[in-house]
């Protein structure tokens, strides 16, 4: 029904299968943008966010999926920057990625600021020593980058080229790609540290303050390091769904190895920091601040298990299997480690989000529990339909991976 | 944002923090302009099919992108990332130094469905060009390509005095509703359209700086063919068997009678390399 829309040489599922692939996602968009009206239509009151829970599983949301996103940026500085031709066979699929998760991302805080129409307040009058300011521009700009580099992946599908002055645009547009790619890791650089000096610098939560290094506290270092690492390990988990779902051999064994060999190298780096940071924590930062950090690890289901699953099982563990060589050449171990990663960023940035919230800091506060409402928890997954959806399209319409048509069988 | 807003102070903060912002936003700007600019510039006929040619390259088949090379066993399946352009391919060059310094062992001999004339230059899109005596070339279909387009509904050759641009639309060839893009292997000024009864169907001035060197020449064209042969039929075979060959026999006049109703399109389309 479809097929003269679909690239030449690559083969899809029936109209119909994706049509039942699709069918359910679109059914939770449906409800999750109900929900969403709600909030706005109804107040902020529809969550169960209040003064002390401000922010729960939207701002959680948000900091994973611009944490996994991150593999845009950090594929474009690869291939543009450092010219590794290699990741050319994954940058389009990473840049849908990144523009799904930032699009997404961004439309959860419209909603969570509860009133967008007022979102230009933002920019009209910055408050340029605010870390959310920095994250506001910045992630504005680079979902306008990532815009920008989407369009020439679509400008490249058959019916769209045939008209010329589409076709000389995309041309010309691609040529100019390694600009986009620089500016994207400039300002990649500085939001994702920013997201995380926003927790760094809460001083009246001894559970996320940190020392300043520089300007800086070093959860800014901390969470740009450990978006870098994790970038690539999303784009090859994606990857592995994506060909097992499709039963198609999208990249070559290759690819994942050097995908998992840059993680590793990565993720290696940010366990060493993470660890170094922690242990100043511990005997340093949160006594200092009159907080015996043993304290904060004394609640139910909030144990040091979560420390250890963090930095240990879901941070060190992966790393030393994407740089073990011979774990290296077994693409199961590739995508476990790949899968171990991503749960570990996804850990961390709960933790920082909602365990710093739930814990106490005054000797009257109880141990707050937060569990988010339907239209929270609805809307959350919109944003997963929403990105699930975009990529299934363009999966089947566009040209994701360019050496897909070369690994077909004959 | 700006300094005419309330609550706008000039502290280095600002300064640092504005600054940056707008430097980016203007590198953006700059970067698009100048992307538009270079689009209007490039909105020539010879750069569209150009862009066309490339855009088109990357979605053929692996079988389809074989490097002249790898016909002649230099460099066994090596595939072209070059858009077919050996006039500008550092590889090229360095097998064709070995070519010469190496003795010239004939290809071994195989048999051929086709014998293609040894006096012309064969372009990947089935059509063959012959430097005539007057500094013209005459353009005409392979034996390949005859028999895929031997029963028409007519064609729209290009008129006397127009351009044509390598790998761009050399003439049209319409076949029930379908109209097929058969690619100009040169580029040049269209002299004279073939009549009915000669084997070529455009007469052509090339430009001054053409080169033939993209063009398959001498013992490359057989293995070529018949590699193309092979894929034709492969695009014909059924998939629950797989790929079959014929075993024997030679191929039929009118090949386009064997291709289904409904593959007729994405043969026609695999085979002449359309954009």
């Amino acid at each position: 029904m479809d097929n003269a829309l679909i690239s030449r040489g690559l083969q899809r599922t029936s109209f119909t299968k994706f049509l039942l692939w699709i069918l359910p996602w679109a059914g939770l968009l449906a409800v999750g943008l109900y929900a969403a009206y709600r909030c706005l239509a109804y107040g902020l009151n529809e969550t169960n966010m209040d003064n002390r829970f401000a922010f729960g599983l939207w701002i959680y949301l948000d900091l994973t999926v611009i944490a996994l996103g991150a593999g845009a940026f950090f594929t474009g500085f690869l291939l543009y920057i450092l010219k590794l031709k290699e990741l050319k066979s994954v940058i389009n699929s990473a840049v849908v990625i990144g523009f799904i998760c930032y699009s997404g991302a961004v439309a959860v805080l419209m909603v969570d600021v509860g009133q967008p129409l007022r979102a230009w307040f933002t920019f009209w009058h910055p408050n340029v020593h605010s870390m959310l300011t920095e994250v506001t521009f910045c992630i504005t700009c680079y979902l306008t980058v990532l815009a920008i580099e989407y369009v020439p992946v679509i400008l490249k599908h058959r019916s769209i080229r045939r008209i010329p002055s589409m076709l000389v645009f995309e041309f010309q547009l691609h040529k100019l790609m390694v600009v986009f790619a620089a500016i994207g890791t400039f300002l990649s650089f500085f939001h994702q540290g920013s997201l995380g000096g926003l927790y760094g610098v809460l001083i009246g939560r001894p559970f996320a303050f940190r020392p300043s290094l520089g300007i800086w506290p070093s959860t800014f270092f901390l969470f740009i390091l450990s978006a870098a690492a994790v970038g690539p390990s999303f784009i090859l988990l994606t990857t592995w769904l994506t060909s097992k779902l499709s039963r198609k051999t999208l990249v070559r064994p290759e690819v994942f190895r050097t995908l998992g060999k840059i993680s590793g190298m990565l993720l290696i780096g940010y366990v060493l920091a993470k660890s170094i940071d922690t242990l100043i924590w511990i005997n340093s930062t949160a006594p200092s601040l009159g907080f015996p950090a043993a304290r904060f690890y004394q609640y139910p289901g909030f144990g040091t298990w979560v420390l250890i699953t963090e930095i240990v099982v879901c941070g060190l563990i992966p790393a030393l299997i994407f740089l073990q060589p011979t774990l290296r050449q077994k693409t199961a171990w590739l995508v476990t480690a790949a899968a171990l990663a991503c749960a570990g960023i996804a850990l961390n940035r709960f933790v920082l989000t909602v365990q710093t919230l739930a814990l106490p800091t005054l000797p009257f506060d109880p141990f707050m529990s937060y569990v988010p409402s339907w239209q929270e928890t609805a809307t959350f997954g919109a944003v997963l339909a929403y990105g699930v959806l975009l990529y299934s399209l363009s999966f089947r319409y566009l040209n994701l991976f360019p050496q897909e048509r070369d690994l077909q069988p004959l | 944002m700006f300094p005419f807003v309330y609550g706008f102070t000039w502290d280095l903060g600002n300064i640092i923090f504005l600054g940056l912002f707008f430097t980016v936003v203007t590198l953006i700007m700059i970067t698009l302009i100048r992307t538009a600019i270079r689009s209007m510039r490039t909105m020539t006929p010879e750069h569209i099919s150009e862009f066309q040619w490339h855009a088109g390259f990357e979605e053929l088949p692996a079988s389809a992108r074989l490097c002249r090379h790898a016909l002649t066993g230099e460099a066994p399946g090596r595939r072209c990332n070059n858009a077919f352009a050996c006039d500008h391919c550092q590889e090229h060059l360095r097998f064709q130094h070995m070519r010469e310094s190496a003795s010239n062992a004939p290809l071994p001999q195989t048999s051929q469905p086709f014998q293609a004339a040894t006096d012309r230059f064969y372009h990947r899109g089935h059509t063959w060009v012959r430097p005539e005596a007057d500094g013209t070339v005459t353009i005409g279909l392979d034996p390949l390509a005859s028999r895929l387009l031997a029963q028409t509904d007519g064609e729209v050759l290009p008129e006397s005095g127009s351009a044509i641009h390598r790998n761009g639309n050399g003439w049209f060839v319409k076949k029930g509703n379908g109209e097929i893009v058969v690619l100009a292997p040169v580029s040049g000024t269209v002299v004279e359209a073939g009549k009915a009864e000669d084997d070529w169907k455009l007469r052509v001035k090339p430009n001054s700086d053409e080169s033939m060197e993209p063009l398959l020449h001498g013992e490359e064209v057989n293995a070529w063919l018949r590699g193309e042969f092979e894929r034709f039929q492969r695009l014909l075979a059924v998939p629950t068997v797989g790929a079959t060959l014929a075993d024997g026999g030679v191929p039929a006049d009118d090949l386009a009678s064997v291709i289904p109703a409904g593959m007729q399109e994405q043969v026609y389309s695999d085979m002449f390399l359309q954009p």
